[in-house]
């Protein structure tokens, strides 16, 4: 599959507002799996994701830090988001998008893992899923 | 065969406001581990914290726990330790509260040399009150309170440490958790105040300092097999670096210095808290008097 046919399909399914954000999202998950996965599992999904995005898999550690939990990789996605952390409009009131953050990180996540899991056979779905960390692995699965 | 603590021995109930993703977490899950890797109990650490996101943390877990107002946990962090010196005191707190706020009282623990293990969550910003420039922001940095950039420059922690006489100065990076449990570890072993500085994205309001701003720049220390930890001009060097790399490990490390309880000399004769349990244990009237005249 080409990357923007990929990035079509993650922004219909997320409903995103535009390409940037789409892939803003995209490219978290990525860096976030990238940080998670054994060095079997991210060369598995290096090989079904399109050449673009495969940068975004490269891990500069040789073995995934195994402390990495659920919190760490939605950190990844949440810090992707344009609409949390702008400079506070209300100047120190109470900013609810960023109270919902973590609802809307792994709302998108979901788009994406989506858009990979549809590259992947059900086997290696299961065998991915297996290599993510607690919680991690439900939202693929579900996704 | 060696035993370890359950991590989960730690866990508390109180519902976590932190910031889904917030780099906090992976603090709270390395001092966990490195608490359960050295078979301390929960009932034999005290946690200090000041106020700010980061502060929260004695709240989440299942140890002693004391906040203070703002910026002051480490003198009572210190009077703690005099008290009660078989505490394991820890330190918690962000980079508002510590090098801010307790400016002071960072420079004066690093000269005294308390033996207390002080982690700062260092998110260059004041998260909890909602995203305004710390002193550990970088120049320019755009927030609430500095619209056009900050003008400072960013205060150096690692040489402020350094050049106050620090005698255990540690860069730890919240993406990479394991080894940030293993400096904590050896922070609480080394005798003296030890600082561990924790890069910590704030996933909310640093739109700057990222998880992956740091992973591209950070390095491991250990890497450089020539680097040691007790050269001193090497560690001065070592602070300085930022932007382009940056290092993580142990910068700098003396020992055989003495501690600050240790040259106290109404602890000669034991801490206050032995005493008092002693006292208790073995009740006699006429230990009370000659106490009572030392300490009033």
């Amino acid at each position: 599959m080409e990357y923007a046919q990929f990035l079509r399909e993650v922004r219909e399914d997320g409903c995103f507002v535009s390409s940037e954000e789409t892939e803003a999202a995209v490219v978290s998950v990525l860096m976030a799996l990238a940080q998670v996965l054994p060095g079997p599992q991210l060369r598995a999904l290096s090989s079904r994701v399109p050449p673009e995005a495969m940068v975004y898999l490269r891990r500069t550690s040789s073995e995934p830090d195994p402390l990495f939990d659920s919190h760490l990789f939605l950190g990844w996605v949440v810090s992707s988001l344009d609409a949390t952390g702008m400079r506070d409009k209300t100047t120190g009131g109470l900013d609810l998008t960023a109270a919902y953050s973590g609802d809307e990180a792994i709302r998108r996540m979901g788009c994406v893992f989506s858009a990979l899991k549809r590259q992947l056979e059900p086997a290696q779905q299961r065998e991915l899923a297996a290599a993510l960390p607690e919680v991690v692995d439900g939202w693929f699965l579900n996704a | 065969m060696v035993t370890r603590l359950d991590p989960k021995l730690f866990d508390a109930t109180t519902e976590n406001t932190w910031c889904a993703g917030c780099g906090d977490f992976a603090i709270l899950k390395a001092l966990k581990l490195a608490l359960a890797d050295q078979n301390i109990e929960p009932h034999q650490v005290l946690a200090v914290s000041g106020i700010g996101c980061g502060s929260k943390l004695p709240d989440y877990m299942n140890i002693n726990g004391y906040m203070t107002i703002h910026g002051r946990p480490l003198p009572v962090a210190t009077a703690a330790k005099l008290a009660n010196p078989d505490l394991h005191v820890i330190v918690v707190n962000g980079d508002g509260d510590s090098y801010g706020i307790g400016g002071n009282h960072f420079v004066q623990s690093c000269r005294r040399n308390p033996n207390i293990t002080h982690i700062v969550e260092n998110n260059q910003i004041y998260g909890l009150t909602k995203g305004q420039y710390s002193p550990t922001s970088d120049k320019g940095f755009v927030t609430t309170t500095s619209p056009d950039g900050s003008i400072e420059l960013a205060l150096n922690p690692l040489a402020v440490a350094l050049a106050a006489g620090a005698t255990f100065i540690a860069r730890a990076f919240a993406g990479q958790p394991k080894p940030m449990a293993q400096m904590i570890a050896e922070g609480m072993q080394h005798r003296g105040y030890a600082l561990i500085d924790v890069l910590q994205p704030c996933v909310t309001f640093n739109r700057v300092n990222t998880y992956d701003w740091y992973r591209k720049r950070v390095y491991d220390l250990q890497e450089e097999e020539s680097y040691d930890p007790s050269d001193r001009e090497a560690a001065w060097q070592k602070a300085q670096e930022w932007e382009e790399r940056i290092p993580l490990g142990i910068l700098y490390r003396a020992e055989g210095m003495p501690a600050y309880e240790d040259q106290v000399k109404a602890l000669e004769g034991g801490s206050p808290v032995s005493r008092l349990t002693e006292l208790v244990r073995n009740p006699r009237p006429e230990q009370y008097e000659p106490l009572k005249e030392e300490f009033l």
